[in-house]
């Protein structure tokens, strides 16, 4: 054996499936053995004669090998509360002439925890702005997506400004207007028609148009005439209802607001909270999901007493202050 | 249009042409990821034995293939005079009709046939490949790797296979850089240009007079006639996939070709504009059996990138 080349991915995010491979030239080892530690289980394995595998002890031992010089696999890994867990692959292989030749690839394991570092008591809002605020520390260094719902008990009135719900409503009755049309020339996709013109639960424009695009790309990539047609209807909607405003500022906005701080950004920006004079208690769930959309971390839940000298409605991001510590 | 889906069927429509054909021959699979086809080939070599099966087994000296899905096929004659035989096939319905006389002029020859492949699911079946989700060991670099699922499957009865360029496409996100590089008073200006649109309240005269105000101040940050649109249409035409290439650093592509970018995931903003949150970069492998594995890597240059965004305003 000679050239031997072994790889394993790098830059992990906990939850992934990394690919691992050797690659080596001359006649095939006696034996190739796998021992990982931090990684969840071998999932796939590549090019084996999987009668000549022995797993057994934490370790996995291969024998036989379909076209020469090669091994390959994928891991799995597990999503922890630890930002950074270390990883390791070693690999022992005995050659036919029983020399021993031993391989590590050591990794970290990278997510993104999200804790409550400091919780007042009251949040007290007049106007000179807010008075303390929730304050949330990232450990970790992997990109975040932040969202906000409410819980069952919150009595403040979490929601997005009327002039947006305004704007989606609008831009709503004309879509609804154009797929009625569509329903008549395209019976056979009348259940999905159906399900897009169900009430939206999103809170932007950029949201609904995203949801509506996903859902026929996805369904219809194969009827191009209906898509087409859906395709058309959407954008008559947008640039026949949506105001200067929504078609260009408000998206604008959204983009480069939705980022709080490095490497953080929020599903839902433009969530206001409406807080009374008499004061009340709001109680929300904040997620966090990784950049490939998993939930990277245990939700944190929030209850606090919100106050104002006048009834105010402010933007909810503006109540937490996010940071992140590596 | 019927499409191979799958290695086994590719494999099937292959030993089924391969069954068909007499004679001494090399034959190979290849895999053309750019142009969607699963190609057999078979090397013949026109002996005795071979022309006899030609005029005494086959009507007329004649082939017969199901049309559906097959996109190409091309006789070379490799010796004596390398050419390639034109004008023996024909379309008779749902068959395709391959002459083989001419071949019999030839010492070697070579019969490619070309089917279509429903590529992404078929790909995804053959290779297994990865790119880095984010950067995080070290904040520029992507790494890339492919390898072969199933060489086995393949293996069965064809001494080579080749796939190749195959595609691997790593999500670079350009929004974390484009909101750090655009200046404060542009996000100023959003909420100024809001809050105008927003007023509701006709006797607000002295709010609005100030909010022109700030607007104008800010708006000769931009630059003399210039508008706020235009400076969001001039970004959004910086955003070109193919200008975006010269942020890419292929120094380390080792066994990848960086083939092209393309905008990824959009941020709509309904037809007057549309900033990309991320950049599809795809590169390029080939895989055989003698290399059934490829890595490499690029360098994302995102303060250069930066640099140039920030340059705009």
């Amino acid at each position: 054996m000679k050239d031997i080349e072994f790889f394993l991915a790098d830059d992990i995010i906990q939850g992934e499936d990394v690919p691992f491979y050797l690659l080596w030239k001359g006649d095939a080892p006696k034996s190739i053995e796998i021992v990982s530690e931090g990684f969840k289980d071998i999932i796939e394995m590549h090019n084996a004669v999987e009668s000549e595998i022995d797993v057994g002890d934490g370790k996995t031992v291969f024998r036989e090998f379909h076209v020469p010089g090669y091994l390959g696999g994928v891991l799995s890994t597990d999503i922890t509360d630890q930002p950074f867990v270390h990883a390791s692959l070693n690999v022992k292989i005995i050659s036919e002439d029983g020399e021993t030749i031993l391989l590590t690839e050591k990794r970290e394991l990278y997510t993104t925890r999200i804790d409550l570092a400091k919780l007042p008591k009251e949040i007290f809002y007049n106007e000179s702005g807010l008075h303390r605020n929730i304050s949330i520390n990232l450990m970790g260094i992997t990109t975040v997506v932040l969202s906000i719902e409410e819980l069952e008990d919150n009595k403040a009135l979490i929601d997005i400004p009327d002039d947006i719900k305004e704007a989606i409503e609008k831009f709503s009755n004309a879509l609804i207007h154009g797929f009625e049309k569509l329903k008549a020339q395209f019976p056979n996709h009348l259940e999905v028609i159906d399900y897009l013109l169900n009430t939206s639960t999103e809170t932007t424009i950029t949201e609904y148009v995203e949801r509506i695009e996903e859902n026929f790309k996805e369904s219809f990539s194969r009827d191009k005439a209906f898509l087409e047609a859906v395709v058309t209807v959407l954008f008559t909607a947008l640039s026949g209802q949506a105001s200067v405003r929504d078609r260009i500022l408000r998206p604008l906005m959204e983009y480069f607001e939705s980022n709080a701080a490095e490497g953080v950004f929020l599903e839902n920006p433009f969530l206001h909270i409406r807080i009374p004079r008499e004061g009340c208690i709001m109680a929300v769930k904040i997620s966090g999901s990784n950049i490939l959309g998993q939930d990277c971390t245990k939700p944190l839940e929030i209850r606090v007493k919100v106050r104002a000298t006048d009834e105010s409605l402010i933007p909810l991001k503006d109540i937490f202050s996010i940071r992140r510590s590596k | 249009m019927s499409h191979i889906k799958n290695t086994k069927e590719l494999l099937e429509v292959a030993k089924d042409i391969s069954s068909k054909i007499m004679g001494e021959k090399r034959e190979s699979l290849r895999v053309e990821c750019m142009n969607g086809l699963g190609i057999y080939e078979a090397t013949i070599h026109a002996d005795n034995r071979f022309s006899k099966w030609v005029r005494s087994k086959l009507k007329h000296g004649t082939m017969e293939f199901d049309a559906s899905g097959v996109y190409k096929i091309t006789i070379t004659c490799l010796s004596p005079v390398l050419k390639v035989i034109r004008g023996n096939l024909n379309r008779v319905g749902e068959k395709l009709i391959l002459d083989l006389k001419p071949a019999l002029e030839c010492d070697l020859f070579r019969i490619e046939i070309a089917h279509r492949m429903d590529d992404v699911d078929f790909l995804k079946g053959l290779v297994a490949s990865r790119t880095s989700p984010e950067p995080l060991r070290d904040r520029l670099k992507y790494e890339l790797s492919a390898q072969l699922r199933n060489p086995e499957g393949l293996q069965l009865g064809f001494s080579e296979v080749a796939i190749e360029e195959f595609p691997v496409t790593a999500r670079v996100h350009i929004r974390k850089n484009l909101n750090l590089s655009v200046p404060n008073y542009l996000r100023k200006l959003f909420q100024v240009e809001n809050q105008i649109l927003d007023e509701r309240n006709p006797y607000a005269t002295t709010e609005l007079r100030q909010l022109q105000h700030e607007k104008v101040r800010l708006l000769a940050k931009l630059g003399k006639n210039t508008s706020l649109l235009e400076k969001i249409q001039e970004l959004s035409s910086f955003l070109s996939p193919s200008r975006f290439l010269n942020y890419i650093d292929v120094v380390n592509l080792e066994d990848f070709r960086l083939h092209k970018c393309e905008e990824d995931e959009f941020f709509m903003a309904f037809g007057a504009l549309a900033l990309p949150k991320t950049m599809a970069v795809i590169s390029r492998t080939d895989l055989t059996f003698k290399k059934p594995a490829a890595r490499g890597a690029f360098i994302y240059k995102s303060m250069q990138f930066g640099d140039d965004v920030a340059k705009l305003f």
